[in-house]
């Protein structure tokens, strides 16, 4: 059968035209990673290795739409997850602070400003949005609306995706040999502006380098393809200073599963366990060593019927988190988000004492516009501590940190099959009679 | 996006780009623009009166405008089937950068009007005659812009 010129043409601008309908949300809620087992059940034998491996190691992962975005977007999600992790509005809006002054390397390229901010807007008001209820948050509900909503998505990977253009061109010399012979202008404009052309490893290298490891942030990728092995190749960007002052360990990493031309997010069990109650990263928690009597990592704070709009409270944004776990070594991961509760209630709270200048803040907050910064109210040490005492939570969920985990050896330990509380002997301890022994403690 | 879409259309009506003239097609609508093209000179449209409609997706800028000639045009990148649909360049959906303003897209329309672009034509028999014997596709378009686009 032959076609005429003018059907060829035809064919040919269909076949340009053609968009594939890509399935599901632009980035669904955490699922079991037991879906992709499951789905290439059926595949190839290097697949079904791989993936029946997968899930040991990465127990929920998140789908992102296919539709030539999902790298980016999946990058950016992470990105405000990996954010909403550190509980810390400190840092967020230290991003708000440091995305905002890339603005100069955006006009630096040319890059007209009133088009631009239409998309940075978007960025910066989620930053500011998610910074406002930390350290509360919701376990990323929030971000996730944003990010199904997309108007609000597309500006944000249209914002990422101008920052690593210009980002690449000002730094030119560290990707122009990647580029096959092309200029990183034309790359740009071929590969990383144009809405819907998806991320290639260049673009990746680029995005990480400019606005993820900055944050402080670390990626992982793995690669689910037909290479032999029975696991996933793995590629990992870790996590650079952040530009905070603050100590950061890097915890929150970002991770990718992509599979040819497409990317999804993928969580290992301990990321997630993590969420609620992020202060465990903060070094002076993890040298903790004296008596633990909280164990809950996941003390469900979401859940008392907050009044958001009066849980802005701004001593509490930068002082007050900072001052929840560096005032008493006993306060545990999961107390600092509970004893921020009363704080709002201060008025009200029989516990409450008299207000006083918090200790200076290990973190200081940025100086930037918005209610979070106008100092109408701090908390006092004394009052997160008896309050602390008031919530004191007792849960059966396992421990967490190294020192938690070996505090149920001892006996010494409620936890212990044959706990035994420690007496104290002082005559045991310092010789204050004649017939004491310093080494006969309790052998009588 | 209503108020980057607001600017760009007060933009071009304060600063038209050159032969043209953009105004709504019907007044309360900012997604729908009609762009009255005079023919630029040293081609064969030159004094002809085009129109075009040029569609803004709800979704731009994330989505490209639709360009639809009105007016009948002999040109290799304008489809002859009464939608006069010109989809090429940075026209094209994966093609199109949200950054991109308006003012550039109908740049290019105009730029295309001035040369063509056989490579990536939707008529492939203009696109030859374009190509191979350009005197008698200058006639063919000369006399299709004295019948279809009077002033």
């Amino acid at each position: 059968m032959a076609y005429t010129e003018e059907e060829l043409a035809q064919y040919e601008r269909l076949s340009n035209d053609y968009v594939p309908d890509a399935e599901g949300p632009l980035v669904s809620p955490r699922q079991s990673s037991q879906r992709i087992t499951s789905e290439y059940a059926q595949a190839d034998p290097v697949y079904v290795h791989k993936t029946t491996t997968l899930p040991q190691q990465f127990s929920q992962y998140r789908t992102v739409k296919g539709d030539g975005n999902c790298g980016w977007r999946a990058l950016a999600f992470g990105y405000f997850e990996a954010l909403l992790q550190t509980a810390d509005p400190s840092r967020v809006l230290g991003e708000v602070a440091r995305l905002t002054s890339l603005n100069n390397v955006l006009d630096s390229v040319g890059y007209p400003r009133d088009i631009y901010e239409d998309f940075t807007d978007e960025t910066l008001q989620l930053l500011k949005s998610t910074a406002a209820t930390l350290p509360v948050h919701d376990d990323g509900a929030a971000l996730l609306a944003s990010f199904n909503d997309s108007g609000i998505c597309n500006a944000i990977i249209m914002h990422f995706r101008l920052v690593t253009s210009a980002w690449m061109k000002t730094h030119a010399d560290s990707y122009v040999h990647y580029t096959e012979n092309q200029s990183i202008q034309d790359y740009c404009s071929t590969h990383i502006e144009p809405h819907a052309v998806e991320i290639d490893n260049l673009g990746l290298q680029a995005c990480i380098d400019a606005i993820i490891k900055p944050a402080g942030i670390a990626v992982q990728v793995l690669y689910l393809d037909r290479s032999p092995g029975e696991e996933v190749n793995q590629l990992n960007w870790p996590a650079g200073p952040s530009t905070l002052n603050a100590p950061y360990n890097g915890l929150s990493t970002i991770r990718l599963l992509y599979r040819p031309g497409h990317y999804d997010i993928l969580y290992k069990h301990e990321d997630i366990d993590i969420l609620p109650a992020a202060a465990v990263t903060n070094p002076q928690i993890n040298l903790m060593s004296g008596p633990v009597y909280l164990s809950s990592s996941n003390v469900c704070y979401s859940q008392q019927g907050l009044d958001i709009d009066n849980f802005y409270i701004p001593g509490l944004m930068s002082a007050g988190v900072s001052l929840a776990y560096s005032t008493d070594a006993y306060i545990s991961n999961a107390i600092y988000a509970p004893s921020a509760l009363p704080i709002t209630s201060a008025a009200t709270d029989p516990y409450s004492v008299p207000y006083s200048e918090p200790p200076k803040a290990i973190v200081e907050s940025p100086t930037l516009e918005g209610p979070w910064n106008t100092d109408r109210f701090r908390p006092s040490q004394y009052q997160v501590e008896v309050k602390f005492r008031q919530v004191m939570p007792v849960r059966p969920e396992p421990c967490q940190t190294e020192a938690m985990k070996q505090a149920g050896e001892s006996k010494a330990h409620f936890r212990n099959e044959d706990f035994q509380p420690q007496i104290w002997e002082p005559g045991a301890e310092y010789n204050v009679g004649r017939n004491s022994e310093p080494n006969r403690r309790r052998s009588s | 996006m209503t108020k980057r879409i607001t600017k760009e259309f007060a933009d071009l009506q304060t600063e038209p780009p050159e032969d043209m003239k953009v105004d709504l097609i019907t007044e309360n609508d900012l997604f729908k623009w009609v762009v009255t093209i005079n023919g630029p000179k040293d081609t064969p449209y030159a004094g002809g009166l085009f129109l075009v409609h040029v569609i803004l997706p709800n979704e731009y800028p994330f989505k490209p405008p639709v360009i639809n000639w009105k007016t009948k045009i002999y040109h290799p990148n304008v489809t002859n089937d009464g939608k006069g649909t010109m989809c090429l360049g940075f026209l094209r959906d994966g093609e199109w950068k949200p950054s991109s303003r308006m003012a550039a897209a109908l740049e290019y329309v105009r730029q295309l009007m001035i040369e063509p672009v056989p490579d990536d034509a939707v008529d492939p028999a203009i696109a030859e005659e374009y190509k191979n014997n350009r005197k008698q596709f200058f006639k063919t378009a000369k006399q299709w812009t004295t019948t279809y686009a009077k002033p």
